[in-house]
């Protein structure tokens, strides 16, 4: 067996994964750790740190391809989206939907998580496997808060950076505020869960 | 303005867009008043765990693929290994630096491959790691 030059397409080894890692900024961990609490929300059995854990052991396991030349931010981000999508499809085939609060429909939610449930829940398993679940979760954290929410439709139609700023009508200055509220409204629900 | 690319799903719409700002954000709109070096050392304590944790997972494969391998010989051949465990085993003598491997050789390769490869490692003798061979 003879090792060929490396290329751009090929997959990192174990040594080259660790370098990129570990030379990660303290910036780009936050965007990491924004990344996981994103992708674990909405989760039962995951939190935001069990998300990030989990992608940097798959990732250092050799379990997922990360390819020469792709930013480590993007294949966090892959492996994430990879590893939410599996807890979801697992979970949405359970039995039990173990997402939703169960409520009577008289009580207000506890601040900052989402309005419970009745016990009948209209999502179907698609709704879990696609996101739409997902954001109907971030939607509850946002709510109240008409900027940060139009930042969120945009982000949710696909649309990115300045694009985005245009689909919200908002001019800079406000769509930076209200991205940074977005984000910080994220922080208290991946709190709770990280310490649990 | 053009209508975006169709989504592959929801939550991967949603990631990317986040990244995308994120990565247009300065370090210190992102650290957002937290402070750097403990974000970074928190970090760097979760790479230590993962380091860990995938080298336990590592061994567990390798010690996996032996057993199989250890029975297939037993069996003369008869007993199967299965092409996941034939990948994990060449994967982990690949790392050990006595054989190399293209990394993306590894992943495309077929069951049929991998196996052929593997009964050719352990007819030269590939053994695992001092540590792994104690677990067995």
């Amino acid at each position: 067996m003879e090792l060929p030059n490396p290329t751009d397409d090929e997959a990192l080894s174990r040594a080259e994964r660790e370098a990129l890692l570990g030379a990660m900024t303290p910036g780009d961990w936050e965007r990491a750790n924004s990344l996981a609490r994103l992708a674990a929300l909405g989760l039962a059995d995951m939190s935001s740190d069990d998300m990030l854990q989990e992608a940097l052991t798959d990732l250092l396991a050799m379990i997922r391809t990360w390819r020469r030349g792709v930013h480590p931010l993007v294949t966090l981000k892959l492996a994430m989206h990879s590893i939410a999508s599996n807890a979801r499809k697992k979970a949405a085939n359970a039995p039990i939907d173990q997402y939703v609060t169960v409520s009577s429909g008289e009580e207000d939610a506890p601040d900052g998580h989402p309005q419970p449930v009745q016990a009948l829940d209209a999502l179907s398993p698609a709704d879990f496997a696609e996101g739409r679940e997902q954001l109907a979760w971030i939607e509850q954290v946002v709510k109240g808060d008409d900027d940060a929410e139009l930042v969120l439709i945009a982000w949710a139609m696909g649309y990115r950076g300045s694009e985005a700023r245009m689909e919200t009508g908002l001019d800079a200055k406000q769509f930076d505020a209200a991205r940074q509220r977005l984000l910080r409204k994220l922080k208290p629900v991946a709190a709770v869960r990280n310490t649990k | 303005m053009t209508a975006p690319q169709k989504p592959q799903d929801g939550l991967e719409v949603l990631l990317d867009a986040l990244l995308e700002e994120l990565m247009l954000m300065t370090d210190q709109q992102v650290l957002d008043g937290e402070d750097p070096a403990t974000v970074q050392a928190k970090g760097l304590a979760m790479l230590s765990i993962a380091k860990q944790e995938a080298a336990r997972r590592r061994l567990a494969a390798v010690k996996a693929g032996l057993a199989m391998a250890r029975a297939d010989v037993h069996a003369g051949g008869d007993k199967p290994v299965t092409g996941a465990q034939a990948k994990a085993f060449i994967r982990e003598a690949a790392n050990s630096g006595k054989y190399t491997l293209a990394a993306r050789q590894l992943d495309e390769m077929s069951d049929e491959a991998a196996l052929a490869i593997f009964r050719k490692l352990i007819r030269l003798g590939a053994q695992p790691t001092r540590e792994s061979d104690d677990q067995l």
